[in-house]
């Protein structure tokens, strides 16, 4: 079992490097936990959290044939951490409402989505793409605030920077993704470039998920030499 | 299969279009971003400067503030002290006169306690009677006296204490009285020489009304002094046939309480009427006058929501007219 699963792990050079980037990424939350601000421990959490779900589900998938149980206990969950990173961020009472509103109303949708649309066997696709919108929409909103209070110095040395980029970029670009997989999905043979293009896209979010915990790590480096 | 074929073909084609389309446009959008962050930067930090200017500002007006509070404090704590300097001969006279009845009663009753004595040897029972009534009658003035020094005495604590801002009932008509003598007696005895006719119509319809009587006390003794030495100066200037004279009135009117303080002193030049509530205004020679005297006088009556007015004819009078709301709810 162990050898299937390492197999399927190393299928092809894209799975490879997906799950190699989400073993790194890992290593380097763990690294730089104690040192991170509080919303890049949450997104150490996260980073932890998506490594688990996905060697879980890859674990489900093979002996049960179906995954979708772990998509849909994860995705709601997923986008509680993203809400209290967001939260983090944006430290705005009013915000706070609104995100906890929202985490409880992906809780309710995922809920719904399995008893009325997608069966828990299924990809809960729907409440992914919710929660796609919802994030480009979150990431948009830290971006104003950003620019509305410009309190970095040199904004690309900043991880909420990178953090919030590669949210933006991954979450827009997915949603085009899971669209067009949607076409192809019918077909006797798929082309595998929109299956290549999610991993490498994920592989790259996860990548600058760590890289941004290490650059908050620096900066907090350096404000404590500073103050020091 | 061709067909499949070329679908799968587009749909790779269609898909990499729109996959690089959202890319280009995301990269626009942080390009933009980077641009307008670093344009907002400028006005932030331009903006955090000026802030900091300000709050740096801020912090000196209110320490400047805090050191004139302070400094304000004083002076009016100084001025009180000077008012009661200019009290002490006015309350030594005043207090002379009860002082003068304790001890010439306190001799009528020793020699009465004598007499007394010798009567009791006698047996003379109505004459010792007779005696005994005397010497009470005595003991109760002496009594009565004492206690009008100790008044004074209180009156005087009361005028240098802090004022506590607690109203009290009180008879105007008897604070304007106690006030005029010893605004009057004060100024007799730093100047023998000194003399001014004092004229008073108390309106003894007059209720009892609220006010902090060591203010208006306070307030009173500043026009009283300010009236005798107006008439003390035009007295110095015409030695013949004038006859300085300060006459207080008191008055109901509507719902205030009146109180007319005027002297035929030399009267307040027009140009002037203005400014003499002002504070540190003086026309008095340097080192006779704070010039806070009539400023906190005004500040007295601004705080009992009253007015104060000033008529006046330069070389021939000048009045101040208090007045003095009559709260009904609380007066007697």
């Amino acid at each position: 079992m162990l050898n299937t699963f390492f197999q399927a792990c190393l299928s092809d050079f894209y799975h490879g490097f997906y799950y190699c980037v989400l073993i790194t990424a890992f290593a380097i939350s763990l690294i730089y936990y104690k040192t991170a601000g509080k919303a890049f421990k949450w997104i150490a959490i996260l980073i932890f959290l998506t490594s688990i779900s996905e060697f879980i589900a890859l674990y489900v998938g093979l002996t049960y044939g179906s995954n979708g149980i772990v998509y849909d206990i994860f995705t709601p969950i997923e986008f509680l951490i993203y809400a209290i990173i967001y939260n983090l961020f944006l430290n705005n009472r009013t915000l706070k409402n609104l995100f906890v509103g929202m985490a409880i109303a992906m809780f309710v949708i995922d809920v719904a989505n399995v008893i009325f649309f997608q069966p828990i066997t299924e990809i809960p696709t729907n409440t992914m793409n919710i929660e796609m919108v919802l994030l480009v929409f979150l990431s948009l909103l830290l971006f104003i605030s950003i620019r509305q209070k410009p309190i970095y110095e040199n904004i690309i040395a900043e991880g909420v920077f990178w953090f919030n980029s590669a949210v933006l970029f991954y979450y827009s670009f997915n949603i085009l993704i899971w669209g067009f997989y949607g076409i192809m999905y019918d077909m006797i043979d798929p082309p595998k470039i929109n299956r290549q293009m999610l991993l490498l896209s994920s592989s790259l979010l996860y990548l600058i998920y760590a890289s941004s915990i290490i650059l908050n790590c620096t900066s907090e480096n350096k404000m404590r030499l500073k103050n020091a | 299969m061709l067909e499949l074929l070329q679908v799968s073909v587009n749909s790779v084609g269609v898909s990499l279009f729109a996959g690089l389309l959202v890319i280009g446009l995301l990269f626009g959008f942080i390009i933009y971003f980077l641009f307008s962050y670093r344009h907002k930067q400028k006005d932030y930090i331009l903006l955090q400067t000026q802030k900091e200017e300000i709050d740096h500002q801020k912090s000196v007006v209110e320490k400047t503030l805090e050191e004139l509070k302070t400094t304000q404090s004083q002076l009016i704590h100084r001025e009180r002290m000077a008012s009661l300097g200019e009290l002490t001969a006015g309350i030594a006279h005043e207090i002379q006169n009860p002082l003068n009845f304790v001890n010439n009663f306190s001799d009528v009753n020793a020699e009465l306690l004598d007499e007394l004595q010798h009567e009791l040897k006698n047996g003379n029972t109505n004459e010792v009677l007779s005696i005994s009534n005397s010497i009470k009658e005595n003991e109760q003035k002496i009594n009565h006296h004492g206690k009008r020094a100790d008044a004074i005495v209180k009156g005087m604590m009361q005028h240098s204490r802090q004022s506590t801002g607690q109203k009290e009932l009180t008879d105007v008509n008897a604070l304007a009285s106690e006030y005029l003598k010893l605004s009057y007696h004060g100024l007799k005895a730093k100047d023998k020489a000194f003399n001014c006719n004092m004229i008073t119509h108390f309106d003894e319809g007059i209720q009892r009304i609220n006010i902090i009587p060591q203010d208006i006390g306070r307030l009173l003794l500043n026009l009283y002094n300010n009236a005798f030495y107006a008439v003390t100066e035009k007295s110095k200037l015409i030695k013949e046939g004038y006859e300085p004279t300060v006459s207080v009135t008191t008055k109901k009117a509507n719902k205030n309480v009146e109180i007319r303080i005027k002297d035929n002193g030399m009267g307040i030049p027009q140009k002037l009427v203005n400014k003499i509530f002002q504070p540190f205004f003086t026309t008095k020679p340097t080192g006779q006058g704070t010039g806070l005297g009539l400023s906190l006088s005004y500040d007295i009556i601004k705080a009992h929501g009253g007015e104060i007015k000033t008529e006046t004819k330069e070389g021939e009078f000048a009045e101040f007219i208090i007045q003095l709301p009559i709260d009904n709810k609380n007066n007697l």
